[in-house]
């Protein structure tokens, strides 16, 4: 007996069910028969994969990898896939950069060698070059964020489209004792940086300028860590005024901190203390001391870590904005933790995953006119 | 007036008929709620029980269904609130998820009958469950596999074939 025919309807509600985790599975289906190719490369189909699954998936992330030999720049940044079919075939396109964001389907890259900012799609490999915002020659340190332009967007399918990067940049402490911190645009659409520039007294320490994590964006603004994890400054989007908060209370270990999506979406933070996770919810009204606003301590829960020596230290190291995931470092394997449930799955083994940048995207097949419907 | 619970049956496209509580195939299939909508009127006052003709579908598929549907659908039959498993994370147990791996794990054919009486009788639940689980077949398969599994004729000549698998080399 013939096994059972499905109708072209339902084959389209079965291929919509593939996992987007593996983006593989698309172009092996897309393999089995040209109507199939037809259903998946139908403009309307990545759209509907992508409501129906909703958050995408982490196809990997980038971080840097060692160079022998060559002493000026020893490291170059790196993807790192978590499936072993891979959708991102190339390499960042410039070995002498940093990264300094990633957001959307977007990457963002600082080409150290001819101070140049790069916009980087890592699955069509399309690059857009912004240059340095001009006039801002001295500066002691900066943080950059990339973000889609586009307004009610769901970030689902907004590769390609107009993006936003913000530059935060500090200046070099002066003899009256305080920095200043100063925010430039870039708008993809007008395709310059901005001329009006945000300033904001800051005031840090000299030591510890350091700025790490990658920046968050919840609720309107964008968040970047200062002062090894002690203050956090503000960028609204809106209003492109800056301000600046001190970190929660977190009396683990210096820098072993994130910026996370608290829930309900807004500014939060998570620290990891030995194998406890501490979380922290900003209430900006309405907190535990009235209307003051100010950090609420909202959960301390255990990570669920699979691995043999109880002892092995954490070190926080990221946080995916879509996927409501944190990444630890345990004996040198990156972890992907779950902030609800506390789950952690091992992503990456062995490297040298200091500094990790998640990768949230998805896949979808090219249309095609390589064979036209006969 | 005492309140019997109220019976249909259903015929299968092979001469079989199922009994099932009216409320819970109601509750589950928006077609046989639709057919029973339109029969309302005519059995008001008449005590005869409904046969409902399911011209689609037959009785080794039809009997599955009703399965799942007294399981998920019956208020009585089903243990804590009847949505929940489905957020339930992988190695949580809950007996219906349970209960719904042990119902698509069955062969290709059974599986896409399961897939094409859900869609007709409209049963969303069931068509999600069992379309999830072709999808699932399909993953760990090779094109070969996936097309003898489903009866599909390679129409791809061999060099459209070559140039689908150079631009797609990653996949593979």
């Amino acid at each position: 007996m013939a096994p059972p025919e499905l109708m072209d309807d339902l084959i389209g509600e079965i291929l919509l069910r593939l996992p987007p985790e593996d983006p593989g599975c698309l172009v092996r289906a897309s393999l089995v028969c040209k109507p199939w190719r037809r259903l998946l490369s139908d403009p309307s189909f990545p759209r509907r994969y992508r409501e129906f699954h909703g958050v995408p998936p982490l196809l990997g992330f980038l971080h840097y990898v060692k160079k022998c030999g060559d002493f000026l720049s020893p490291f170059f940044p790196s993807f790192f896939p978590i499936k072993e079919a891979s959708p991102i075939l190339n390499p960042p396109p410039e070995p002498k950069s940093y990264i300094l964001d990633c957001r959307h389907g977007r990457v963002l890259l600082f080409n150290y060698s001819n101070k140049d900012l790069i916009v980087w799609d890592p699955i069509t490999n399309s690059r857009q070059d912004l240059g340095w915002p001009p006039k801002l020659e001295h500066y002691f340190c900066f943080r950059a964020a990339v973000l889609c332009a586009l307004d009610g967007c769901d970030h689902l399918s907004c590769r390609g489209g107009p993006f936003l990067v913000v530059l935060v940049a500090i200046d070099f402490p002066n003899e009256i004792g305080g920095d200043g911190a100063s925010a430039r645009t870039y708008s993809s659409e007008t395709g310059a940086w901005s001329t009006g520039v945000s300033s904001l007294h800051v005031g840090f320490p000299m030591n510890g300028h350091k700025m790490i994590g990658s920046s968050l964006l919840a609720r309107g603004a964008l968040y970047f860590m200062l002062d090894k994890g002690r203050s956090i400054l503000k960028y609204d989007l809106a209003g492109c005024g800056m301000s600046v908060m001190s970190a929660p209370p977190f009396t683990g270990p210096v820098g072993n901190m994130v910026l996370v999506k608290a829930e309900g979406g807004g500014l939060g933070a998570c620290g990891v203390e030995g194998h406890n996770l501490h979380l922290w919810a900003w209430r900006s009204t309405g907190g535990p001391n009235g209307g003051i606003p100010e950090w609420e301590r909202s959960r301390v829960m255990d990570i669920q870590l699979d691995i043999a020596d109880l002892s092995t230290q954490l070190d926080v190291v990221d946080f995916a904005e879509g996927a409501g995931s944190m990444f630890v470092l345990a004996n040198k394997d990156v972890f992907a933790v779950d902030l609800k449930s506390g789950r952690a799955r091992k992503i990456g083994k062995r490297g040298r995953f200091k500094v990790i940048f998640p990768f949230m995207s998805f896949y979808s097949l090219m249309p095609t006119d390589l064979f036209p419907q006969s | 007036m005492a309140s019997e619970k109220k019976v249909v049956f259903l015929r299968s496209s092979d001469g079989e008929a199922f009994e099932v509580s009216e409320e819970v195939i109601s509750a589950a299939s928006v077609t046989i709620k639709g057919m029973i909508d339109e029969e309302s009127p005519s059995r008001a006052d008449t005590a005869a029980t409904t046969t409902l003709a399911i011209p689609n579908v037959t009785a080794a598929t039809l009997s599955r269904v009703l399965h799942y549907v007294n399981k998920h659908f019956d208020a009585a039959a089903v243990v804590g609130r009847p949505d929940d498993y489905i957020f339930c994370a992988p190695g949580d147990e809950h007996p219906l998820a349970r209960f719904d791996d042990d119902f698509v794990d069955v062969d290709n054919d059974t599986l896409i009958d399961l897939v094409h009486a859900a869609e007709y009788l409209h049963i969303k639940k069931l068509f999600d469950l069992t379309c999830k689980a072709v999808a699932d077949k399909l993953k760990g398969r090779t094109i070969d596999q996936i097309r003898e599994t489903f009866g599909i004729v390679n129409d791809y000549t061999v060099e459209e074939e070559v140039e689908v698998y150079r631009e797609n080399s990653w996949a593979f």
